[in-house]
């Protein structure tokens, strides 16, 4: 505090010299003259009076520069002096200042680009007004534990009607739509919500108004919201949009606001809505059910509630809805998180393990600078003695030191902000869309920096102080009267251990790159059931409005397969209501013959798909036995399945499952008997084993929505125009939207993955090179120390051999022992990496053993590279070298 | 009469001990007070006062503030600080401890 305040009193002081100048002058005028004064009123004469006044003051000038000097900051003046030291000794050695510098580029780069995304991802708010008190709220199902699903209407309502804890819920669907009236028909990504939604999340639309409370759940919905991006890029921003009509799906909304352009919605509901409507929740399927998983539930808690209490009071009223609607609600428990949560949980386990990563890759950077500094300390060990002799402070001394090594990391810090600025552009440019939550902004902002420069500092400070304490250990005497070699001792115990534990970092790194390759090529190698080759896709959605009746939409889908499967370049062609990997909707069956289950929830679940003749061919999934669904499964002939070998080997194990029956558990829902068993595909994710499925022919089924799969001769993309165009001789209102190859699809899905894997890889291969410099560092420094030694040797005649293994031998040691603590601390960290793994255990000895050979190989190398020079040592030159 | 220069180290003391008594003085007072109180033995080089004081309002013992004389002259009046008081505590045992050893040494001989 004493220091504070004098530091206040200094600055003051700097900032006004004027001031400072002018006081000083005034009260020494005073003072001379009140001294006049006396003097000529004790009877001197005036003129002598002023004389002898001046000489018992003295010299006002010197004084006042006295004065000043008061004032004088010694420690900045200090600091400043070891600062243009510090820099003429950096000059003087641009290549050791070159590479230090680099290699702290490299881990400083890396440390700012992670962080970056860090800070954005996990430390910063969410970009709503209060979002602590933002959560969501999902429901457990008995049926499926550990899974969490969207809610139901009553549900949603009896929450809504009960809770004391949220100053608002709000429900959210998933609404595709139509968009035609402009030239080509459009098909859009849209919402349905609760119509405080927007209030919920604290955003206003730019032009317009949000919902208003009767637009909703029972009142006006036909009601649109557009987001900036299809306001500019379907109605080119045109200012009189609010109040206009627009036609989707053939019905007509009036378009009531604009959001703005930087508005972020949460994205866990699929990407990029283009729209939003207000949800009606009193469609018959939703008005009572309580079985239909429809709604994701938005909420904000009321101020001073905590998650907890939020969570406590949905339990309670779980409770009791369970109590009311046994048959329902048995087992279904409300789970509320955090917005925060919800939006980064994902991400966050693989970004600790990538900051942890790079963290590593800093410490190895520092290592090696320490080490360089090291070398070049024991070189200025006579300067240094010098220096010790004739008067200077071992504390002057090791601040000396210790401003060398601080100004080289920060300078290392400011190449370092280049690095990551950079490397932070890459990282977002590479990642996996939507890997990073679309709410979420990274760039840089004054925490970066602030980290940035904290770590030059630190790590800057701690490797500094190891060789400054070393080199003022040195005893003035027994340096100036020994030569170099014989005290590089102590050095080299320093230098050993960390040279040692570099490697053991960098072997930690190597290890964890390799489990994540290793689970990349497992999860690269998984069958998926079906051939994506030369696959084309994309969907089609019939408008209600304009094919209202089933009959119709069967016409529909059949000619438009037919037309086609007729294109020239097209081998065929089929269609089904979901694709592989992108997951799907599942129901409870009951199986004939075996005991009906006590209630609805403890059945168990199949995966349903609807799909056209063909759709297997198509897609290559091997028709394991009997037959294929065919046109003439009309719904006048009893209701038939295909089933995959997961179904057949969990209903009717060691059977042929063909001309069994099953039926949905619904009182009265009819048996579907199992025509034929087809080979497991991946449903949800490549990670992700097949589940039992069932798969129902299109003609027995309804589908307003289909995924057209084509499989083409050999270019799927050069037919999607020709597919179009058949589409659109059949209706020109209706887009083929979210066409993509299945190739690039089943690419996707493991993206993420090979992202982390990519990054892993990279900053491993950086610590296995720096690691690899750093031991060359320390063999080729023991070489050269000990050239003389090495020179005798051979001159006594000891062989290249001999003179090899010796050297070898002393870095072995160190590799030896750095393999060995890496190899424990891999394992003992392997445990956090359980959420970038799949298909290999976190202690999978196979990777260990390949990571600790190449560890251990790169070193060798490294070391005799310098072990070489040594047996090329000329003992004449040796002898001469003091 | 004949007068002395004060003995180094003890300036510091002296203001110190000045302002102690008298609460405000401006320089000319300092010097003042200090010839009077050890009737004209002790004369200080007056302008080596002002650097002194600069010393002692960086370390915090005294404070500074410009006032009016009885003169009606505009004057920089200085008042000891409770951190002041401290040091003045400090600066007289530490010059007793150094007269006594003095004083033994004269003796002794």
């Amino acid at each position: 505090m004493r220091w504070f305040s004098e530091l206040g009193r200094r600055l003051r002081k700097l900032f006004h010299p004027e001031q400072f100048d002018a006081d000083l002058k005034e009260e020494m005028r005073l003072h001379r003259e009140l001294r006049e004064q006396e003097q000529v009123e004790a009877g001197v004469a005036p003129e002598e009076a002023r004389y002898a006044a001046q000489r018992r003051f003295g010299n006002d000038l010197v004084l006042r520069e006295e004065s000043r000097d008061m004032w004088e900051w010694t420690w900045l003046e200090n600091i400043l002096q070891d600062l243009r030291y510090s820099f003429r000794i950096l000059g003087k050695n641009p290549s050791f200042t070159a590479v230090a510098v680099l290699t702290l580029a490299l881990g400083i780069g890396a440390n700012t680009a992670i962080f970056s995304v860090v800070n954005a991802v996990l430390l910063r708010p969410l970009p709503y007004p209060d979002p602590d008190r933002l959560a969501v709220i999902w429901v457990t199902e008995p049926s499926a534990p550990g899974g969490l699903f969207p809610d139901t209407a009553p549900d949603f309502r009896d929450w809504q009607a009960q809770n004391q804890v949220f100053e608002g819920i709000s429900a959210v669907t998933i609404a595709g739509a139509t968009l035609t009236g402009s030239s080509e028909p459009l098909q859009l990504r849209g919402l349905s919500v609760s119509p405080n939604t927007f209030q919920i999340l604290g955003v206003q639309p730019q032009f317009g108004r949000s919902f208003s409370q009767d637009e909703g759940p029972t009142g006006r919905n036909h009601v649109v919201i557009l987001s900036y991006g299809l306001w500019q890029s379907a109605f080119g921003g045109q200012k009189n949009i609010v109040g206009r009509k627009v036609t989707m799906d053939g019905e007509t909304y009036d378009v009531v606001g604009v959001m703005p352009k930087d508005l972020r919605f949460p994205t866990f509901w699929g990407r990029n809505p283009q729209f939003w409507t207000p949800i009606t929740m009193d469609a018959p399927k939703w008005k009572t059910e309580r079985s239909n998983h429809w709604f994701w539930v938005l909420a904000r808690m009321k101020k001073g509630i905590t998650l907890n209490q939020a969570a406590d009071e949905m339990g309670t009223i779980s409770a009791r809805l369970a109590q009311q609607y046994p048959q329902s609600n048995t087992g279904v428990i409300a789970r509320v998180k955090s917005l925060h949560e919800q939006l980064t949980g994902n991400v966050s386990e693989v970004l600790w393990v990538l900051f942890a990563a790079v963290g590593f890759l800093l410490l190895i950077a520092c290592v090696n600078v320490a080490n360089l500094l090291l070398t070049k300390s024991v070189g200025r060990k006579r300067e240094i003695a010098v220096r010790l002799a004739v008067g200077a402070g071992a504390g002057r001394l090791v601040r000396q030191l210790l401003t060398e090594s601080v100004l080289l990391f920060l300078l290392g810090g400011v190449a370092g902000l280049a690095v990551g600025v950079g490397a932070l552009r890459l990282l977002l440019h590479a990642a996996p869309t939507g890997y990073i939550p679309e709410v979420i902004s990274v760039h840089l902002d004054g925490r970066v920096f602030g980290f940035t420069f904290l770590i030059a500092f630190v790590t800057g400070t701690l490797a500094g102080l190891i060789p400054a304490l070393e080199a003022t250990r040195l005893s003035f005497s027994k340096t100036l009267k020994e030569s170099g070699a014989a005290v590089a001792a102590p050095h080299g115990l320093a230098r050993g251990l960390l040279t040692a534990g570099e490697i053991a970092l960098a072997l930690v790194m190597l290890v964890g790159a390799g489990l994540a390759t290793r689970s990349l090529v497992r999860l690269l190698g998984v069958q998926l059931g079906f051939d994506p080759r030369q696959v084309v896709t994309g969907s089609v959605s019939l408008p209600d409005s304009r094919y209202p009746k089933e009959p119709q939409q069967k016409a529909f889908f059949r000619s438009l397969l037919d037309r086609v499967q007729a294109l020239p370049g097209v081998v065929s062609a089929g269609a089904a209501s979901e694709l592989p990997l992108e997951g799907g909707s599942n129901g409870p069956v009951v199986i004939e013959g075996q005991p009906a289950p006590k209630d609805q929830w403890s059945s168990p679940l199949v995966e349903s798909c609807t799909v056209t003749p063909n759709y297997f061919r198509t897609m290559r999934i091997p028709m394991l036995s009997g037959r294929d669904v065919a046109e003439n499964d009309t719904p006048d002939v009893p209701l038939v399945a295909v089933i995959n070998e997961s179904m057949a080997r969990r209903f009717w194990p060691h059977q042929d499952a063909v001309g069994k029956r099953f039926r949905h558990n619904d009182p009265d829902a009819k048996w579907i008997t199992v025509i034929g068993v087809v080979g497991d595909v991946r449903e949800f994710a490549l990670a992700e084993p097949a589940i039992p499925e069932a798969y129902y022919p299109e003609s027995q089924s309804t589908s307003s929505g289909l995924v057209l799969v084509v499989r083409t001769a050999n270019d799927p993309q050069g037919q999607v125009p020709a597919i179009r165009k058949a589409l659109h001789d059949l209706d020109k209102d209706l887009p083929w939207y979210s066409v993509q190859a299945l190739p690039e699809m089943v690419s996707d899905s493991s993206r993420e993955k090979r992202f982390v894997a990519l990054l892993l890889a990279l900053f491993a291969a950086v610590a296995l090179t720096l690691a690899s410099v750093g031991i060359y560092g320390v063999v080729s420094y023991s070489v050269s120390q000990r050239t003389r030694e090495i020179g005798i040797r051979m001159a006594f005649g000891a062989e290249v051999r001999t003179v090899l293994g010796m050297v070898v031998r002393e870095g072995l040691r160190l590799i030896i022992t750095g393999v060995l603590v890496g190899l424990l601390g891999a394992w003992a960290l392997s445990r956090y990496l359980n959420s970038i793994l799949y298909g290999v255990r976190g202690t999978d000895l196979v990777t260990y053993i390949f990571a600790a050979l190449l560890m251990t190989l790169v070193a060798l190398v490294a070391c005799l590279v310098p072990a070489r020079r040594a047996t090329k040592v000329d003992p004449m030159v040796a002898l001469r070298y003091e | 009469m004949h007068q002395n220069e004060i003995p180094s180290g003890t300036l510091y003391l002296l203001i110190l001990k000045a302002l102690a008594r008298s609460g405000e003085l401006h320089g000319y007072e300092i010097a003042t007070w200090i010839e009077h109180v050890s009737d004209e033995v002790l004369q200080v080089e007056e302008g080596s006062l002002y650097p002194a004081l600069q010393r002692m309002l960086v370390k915090g013992w005294v404070t500074a503030k410009w006032g009016v004389t009885s003169g009606n002259r505009r004057a920089r009046y200085y008042r000891l600080t409770r951190l002041g008081r401290k040091q003045l505590e400090v600066e007289v045992s530490q010059f007793e401890r150094v007269v006594a050893a003095i004083t033994r040494a004269i003796q002794t001989a």
